[in-house]
């Protein structure tokens, strides 16, 4: 049925948009409505109108701006980390430059009064003297300029290298026996009574005191060079000789592994330390690590 | 309706067989006179509109590659111009003036597709008509307006206008009704 404003079917009818029997009933009325009739002539007339129009082009100018989509495919633009990183980057150097053309401005007056002027041959100026306000930077700057464009003396020419030719394994003589490889002690390896320790080379600019702890008594001992290392007190137990010597160091569990490798690696040392007043037998004991930190000057 | 078979729907071109892959300068020199056109229809303004569709096809150009052929290129393309005009609204509040506002506006009753006089006179004619739609359509609500161009001017169906706006075919339709009944009541002798 034709609603009350029948403005949208006469729309819709103008695009065939109508169903069948919609259409039907709209010629009907259209037939013998010659105000509809006209109603629809109007719209037909402004969509004939707006057609009309579409036959405008785009300006020059248009083709000119999309000249450069138009040259090749787009490329995916780098992620804005990348950009942000960039940016940071060109930010740093501008301040950079910024900063060094600032350190070379022209000098108050009173610095240019006072400022001797460096004599025109000088090869090191940084290094002759100043009584005046010269920053230092100026003067790092200046000698390191003068330092660059001086021409270095020619080094005297080196001889030619030999050629090296390559070798196999050495020959051993026949009936010498191969040389053993020192092995390290075991955890808990008794050290002979007297025997001398194994010096420690310091490589590193770190200390490990190591301190036995066993029938009231501190037996201190300090590993140059030794990886730092700390941690909670090893329980151990301590042999001591009639001599009152420790014969041997063994962790009392054996459910740290790591302190079964620091006694292996550190414990040795304390074997063959005199420890006065202790009488000779198995104690128990705690070890502990403490991390040292080198003197001044000491390596 | 079965959907189309090709980004145009124009089977007959070797180009229109793909669905996807079409260069930029293929969709460039086949919608850039449509897309200026709705440019010029809803800014109403020459050069707002050459900024608009710069920027449309920046949009495009950067949009292609991820294109997969869901809808017809035409439409997608559609698609990205109306999101950009109805964006650059907020942005840039430029309007043409209401229709009757122009100093010697005449309002004459539709002109006719086939004008016969030839050469300038035709040509006159056309701008005439061009100026008189143009403050005719400045005086519509902006939903009305790219509605009416798009039907009426490019020639997208009910559906395909639906896709562009992202509306429902029952709001195209009521939309169209109206735009067409107050253009009739605007551009009435």
């Amino acid at each position: 049925m034709i609603p009350h404003d029948p403005t949208e079917w006469l729309s819709r009818y103008l695009d065939g948009d109508l169903d069948e029997a919609a259409t039907r009933e709209l010629e009907d009325r259209l037939d013998h409505d010659p105000e509809l009739r006209h109603e629809l002539d109007g719209l037909r007339a402004v969509r004939r109108l707006l057609r009309s129009t579409a036959e405008e082009s785009a300006p020059a100018g248009l083709d000119r701006l999309t000249d450069p989509l138009r040259m090749g495919p787009p490329q995916r633009p780098s992620p804005p980390v990348l950009r942000l990183l960039a940016t940071a980057a060109v930010l740093v150097i501008g301040v950079g430059v910024m900063v060094q053309l600032a350190r070379r401005e022209v000098p108050s007056p009173a610095t240019v009064a006072s400022a001797p002027t460096p004599p025109a041959a000088s090869p090191a100026p940084a290094a002759a003297p100043s009584n005046g306000p010269v920053h230092m930077a100026d003067r790092e700057l200046v000698g390191a300029v003068e330092h660059l464009m001086a021409t270095p003396p020619s080094p005297p020419p080196l001889p030619e290298p030999e050629a090296l030719q390559p070798v196999g394994p050495l020959p051993r003589p026949p009936g010498e026996a191969a040389t053993p490889v020192p092995r390290l002690p075991e955890a808990g390896a008794q050290r002979p009574a007297g025997a001398a320790r194994t010096p420690v080379r310091a490589f590193r600019k770190t200390a490990t005191r190591m301190e036995l702890v066993v029938a009231g008594r501190t037996v201190s001992f300090t590993l140059p060079g030794v990886e730092e290392r700390t941690g909670a007190p090893i329980p151990v137990r301590v042999e001591v000789d009639e001599g009152g010597r420790i014969v041997a160091l063994a962790p009392r569990t054996t459910a740290g592994v790591d302190a079964t490798r620091t006694l292996a690696d550190l414990g040795g040392h304390l074997v063959g330390l005199e420890v006065r007043g202790l009488p000779p037998g198995t104690h128990d004991g705690e070890l502990i690590l403490v991390p040292v930190p080198p003197a001044p000057g000491e390596w | 309706m079965d959907p189309p078979a090709t980004p145009w729907d124009l089977p007959a071109a070797p180009w229109h067989t793909r669905t996807v892959g079409l260069s930029f300068d293929e969709v460039y020199v086949r919608l850039r006179d449509p897309v200026w056109r709705l440019c010029r229809r809803l800014t109403g303004d020459p050069e707002e509109a050459l900024d608009a569709c710069q920027e449309i096809f920046l949009r495009v150009w950067k949009g292609l590659p991820g294109f997969r052929g869901e809808a017809k290129v035409e439409t997608w393309v559609f698609q990205v111009a109306w999101n950009h005009l109805r964006s650059r609204r907020g942005r840039k509040r430029r309007e043409l003036p209401l229709a009757g506002q122009r100093a010697g506006d005449e309002t004459g009753p539709p002109a006719e597709v086939a004008d016969p006089r030839p050469g300038p006179e035709r040509r006159a004619a056309a701008r005439e008509a061009l100026d008189r739609v143009d403050r005719a359509l400045a005086g519509l609500p902006r939903n009305q307006r790219v509605v009416v161009w798009l039907r009426d001017g490019e020639g997208l169906s009910y559906e395909e206008i639906a896709r562009v706006l992202s509306v429902p075919v029952g709001t195209v339709r009521s939309r169209l009704a109206r735009a067409r009944t107050a253009l009739r009541e605007e551009l009435k002798p």
